[in-house]
């Protein structure tokens, strides 16, 4: 596969997860928005690979909370 | 009383009213006027609350006069981002989508200020849901800069900067979940305090992002912010991010100078940034060598990659927005802005699991800036890394916002106060921010009230006055 058909290949992938996850969400998206929507989600998409580091399982989401103090007490 | 009334800042107002030298009433119609005279230009209020704002005076100069005094808000006017509940106030969120809402209850912000006797002028313009904008295709015009109408404020307290830089009111509410506070305050050259998440309630607010959301006020001096924020800052147990942390009197510090403080400067953060325009990275070493003579240690700190904070505050923020809009925008996206829309719609775009990824940098993240903040007071970064863009300039509708760095402390939590210190050659206000340990607001003002006196900037901000006569 040359380098232009498997960027094509990846757009229409990318075109097919976004009308599923549009689709999942229950949105409707008028066809004159659709253009700008995809780039964004490929933007995102682009951004939030940067979040995939390698992180330790020891390192846990900020949302993490605390019943009780670290000593059980409330 | 030789000053015209804007002219007086808070606290000199308070002496003036106390002294029988001025009054509230007064106050409060040299207000109305100046509103009245540059709103058509400036858009920064949404609805002007007259008959309100008269009797809040009223009743403050009566209480005056018999001896009740509520503090240093008494009689002082200020005003609300339109996304703060007001009891029989229409609260629009500058939407068409809340049009004719009108709440039962006041946010706890405005039940704060109001418990202090401050004079609410009214609702200022905010970019829809503290999201979009600016934008042309809603019920509202945005709100314009006043040191330049062609130029954009930033949001999305976009009427509150404009509101305060045009010296209409001396503080305003405003909230800020990625720089919206900060972001406005540095394109108008306002002070704008994003405080400790959890400082102030967000009871009452319209939401953004749960987790990410901040309120604080934007205020003409630094004295101005420590004041305001000393009224609306406390527990609510209403709020269930509120944090029970006793508040300092912000103000007692303030004049304490810097002498032999430590600030730390994260230059990785903005130096490679390409939007990074040479006008402000020159403002920010003015700053640096201003603050070194004054007895600062001033040394570079190490954090991980600005582009890091940014992406995890924005897929946290996407992700928890969506949530909040999820059933408007299934029934009625085509009454969002075009460009609100496209913002809101990106957070169904991604897995739960790029959520979770976001949250566990967000801790690792906020420990870095725990570290960084353990070896000195503060941190003092870039706020805008550009002068205010044109309404007209290239916009990219899927970007958050324009370039500011100021996301990363809304991610971590640490608070954070953006502060003018000049104007660019074009005459727009360039700025600096100052990041501080959690809940040590006193030493992010103290700090800003330092880089307030040596830069100037009291006296540059007067020079915009004359032009926001009408």
């Amino acid at each position: 596969m040359t380098k232009e058909a498997g960027e094509r290949e990846a757009a229409a992938l990318l075109g097919v997860e976004f009308d599923v996850l549009i689709a999942r969400a229950g949105l409707t998206i008028p066809e004159d928005r659709r253009a700008e929507l995809l780039a964004a989600f490929a933007d995102l998409r682009a951004e939030i690979a940067r979040l995939g580091e390698a992180l330790g399982p020891e390192i846990e989401p900020a949302a993490v909370y605390r019943a009780a103090g670290r000593d059980g007490s409330q | 009383m030789n000053r015209a009334p804007h002219l007086l800042s808070i606290a000199e107002a308070g002496r003036a009213l106390r002294a029988g030298r001025l009054s509230s009433v007064a106050l409060t119609r040299h207000a109305l006027e100046r509103i009245g005279a540059s709103n058509d230009r400036l858009h920064a209020f949404i609805l002007v609350t007259r008959e309100r704002a008269l009797a809040d005076a009223s009743r403050a100069d009566a209480e005056l006069a018999a001896g009740a005094d509520r503090g240093p808000l008494h009689g002082i006017p200020y005003a609300l981002k339109d996304i703060y509940d007001t009891a029989g106030i229409a609260t629009t969120c500058h939407s068409r989508l809340r049009l004719g809402n009108v709440p039962d209850a006041d946010s706890a912000v405005a039940e704060r200020l109001q418990k202090a006797g401050g004079v609410l002028l009214g609702k200022l313009a905010t970019h829809e849901f503290a999201i979009g904008g600016p934008s042309f295709d809603l019920p509202f015009p945005p709100a314009r800069n006043p040191w330049n109408p062609d130029h954009i404020t930033g949001g999305s307290s976009s009427g509150s900067a404009a509101a305060v830089a045009a010296g209409l009111v001396r503080m305003a509410s405003g909230s800020d979940t990625g720089g919206s506070i900060r972001g406005p305050a540095a394109y108008c050259g306002t002070v704008g305090i994003k405080p400790t998440y959890g400082r102030v309630s967000r009871r009452g607010v319209f939401p953004l992002s749960y987790t990410l959301d901040h309120c604080g006020p934007l205020a003409r001096s630094v004295e101005d912010a420590a004041i305001a924020l000393g009224v609306m800052a406390g527990h609510d147990q209403l709020d269930p991010g509120s944090a029970d942390v006793p508040v300092p009197d912000y103000r007692a510090g303030l004049e304490a100078g810097v002498e032999g403080l430590r600030i730390g400067i994260p230059r990785a953060f903005f130096a490679a940034a390409p939007a990074l325009t040479n006008e402000v990275g020159a403002a920010i070493d003015r700053t640096l060598a201003l603050l070194g003579k004054a007895g600062v240690r001033v040394f570079d700190v190490a954090l991980p990659d600005y582009a890091l904070f940014a992406v995890a505050n924005r897929v946290i923020l996407l992700a928890e927005a969506f949530a909040v809009h999820a059933d408007n925008l299934r029934r009625r996206l085509q009454d969002y802005a075009r460009n609100t829309a496209t913002r809101l719609v990106s957070g169904a775009l991604m897995t739960a699991a790029d959520l979770v990824q976001a949250g566990r940098q967000r801790r690792r993240l906020a420990e870095a800036v725990n570290e960084a903040l353990g070896s000195c007071e503060v941190l003092l970064t870039a706020c805008a890394l550009a002068p205010a863009p044109r309404f007209d300039a290239p916009v990219d509708p899927r970007a958050l916002h324009s370039p500011i760095q100021t996301g990363a402390f809304n991610l971590t939590g640490h608070p954070a106060i953006s502060v003018p210190v000049g104007l660019s050659a074009a005459g727009l206000p360039l700025s600096v921010q100052i990041v501080g340990r959690a809940f040590d607001e006193a030493m992010v003002l103290r700090v800003a009230r330092a880089i307030e006196r040596l830069s100037g900037w009291e006296d540059i901000a007067l020079s915009l006055l004359p032009a926001c006569e009408g």
